[in-house]
């Protein structure tokens, strides 16, 4: 797996780690801060049609493809 | 979206849920749809029953009803300034519902409709009555005649119109009589309902509005909606008699 890549390019039911957010500090981002996406953290894509559904830990959210290409994820 | 579902059945309702969406943008843009395009359960039945033998006339109406929706809120959202919304959801597990919350929750949004909706449709039927008695309406009436002249229908509509205002159902309601007595052709009977869907809401939900949009925008949306409703009235009633 690249360095960075957008989550969106992920197969359903990959895990990856997340390396950085786009646009930190506008409000989209700030949703995504809010429901636990953070540098560091590990994410898993349950889903990816018709919203990127995502788990982290135990928490699972459904993001449009909008927000969800604001989530970069690497090794 | 969900507020413009809920609108199917309420639009008062509905009105009142858009204060759950997220920006004001939102807020406003449910609103005028809401306010427009939607036909609450009560108008939408006898809608449906009134055009049950004339198919090409529900087809027109749902046409014409749909591509108003579709329109005004493609317009509506380039001419309102801010971003699209974007979608973020938390999806919480999904549990077997217990039967005592889902009680407990039935009454509580009972309790809610009923102590805010329910007023503003007593005070909709006082208005009625106190319009009725000062002859107010009459005058109203006179005054709407050479509207729904203009869009093809019999005088009787005038009336209706006006109802419709106070009860969109009402409205609805008093087409059907009109029908029954053979008064309305297929045309009309289109015009008729096209008009008195897009047209404000009933008085209820326009209370609604001032309550949750503010005066300014309430009235300013009833100011955009009359003319909508009653030139689109207007042009379909030109365009089914052209191609009859």
């Amino acid at each position: 797996m690249p360095e960075d890549l957008p989550v969106t390019l992920l197969g359903e039911g990959v895990r990856a780690r997340v390396v950085r957010l786009d646009q930190p500090g506008s409000p989209g981002t700030a949703h995504l801060v809010a429901l636990g996406v953070l540098p560091g953290v590990e994410v898993t894509l349950l889903q990816r049609y018709p919203a990127f559904v995502m788990r982290i830990g135990h928490t699972e959210f459904a993001v449009d493809d909008q927000l969800a290409r604001r989530i970069h994820v690497g090794r | 979206m969900i507020p413009i579902v809920l609108g199917f059945a309420c639009d008062t309702m509905a009105t009142m849920v858009t204060r759950t969406l997220e920006t004001k943008r939102e807020r406003v843009l449910a609103t005028l749809l809401l306010a427009l395009a939607i036909p609450c359960s009560a108008q939408l039945g006898v809608i449906l029953a009134l055009m049950a033998h004339h198919p090409l006339a529900l087809g027109v109406w749902s046409l014409s009803v749909i591509g108003t929706l579709v329109v005004i809120g493609a317009l509506g959202a380039r001419v309102l300034p801010g971003d699209g919304p974007v979608f973020h959801m938390e999806l919480p597990p999904l549990r077997r519902p217990r039967l005592g919350n889902v009680l407990t929750k039935t009454l509580a949004r009972m309790q809610w409709y009923f102590l805010e909706v329910l007023p503003l449709f007593l005070l909709a039927s006082v208005f009625l009555w106190a319009g009725q008695l000062t002859g107010l309406f009459q005058v109203v009436v006179r005054g709407l005649t050479p509207v729904v002249g203009a869009l093809g229908l019999p005088i009787e509509t005038a009336r209706i119109f006006l109802f419709g205002f106070f009860r969109r159902d009402y409205g609805a309601a008093g087409l059907f009589d009109l029908q029954r007595q053979g008064l309305l052709s297929p045309i009309q009977l289109a015009v008729a309902a096209v008009t008195l869907t897009l047209f404000v809401p009933c008085i209820a939900q326009f209370l609604m509005m001032l309550k949750e949009r503010g005066a300014r925008t309430a009235i300013a949306m009833l100011a955009f909606i009359t003319p909508v409703a009653f030139g689109a009235g207007f042009l379909l009633n030109l365009v089914l008699r052209a191609f009859r």
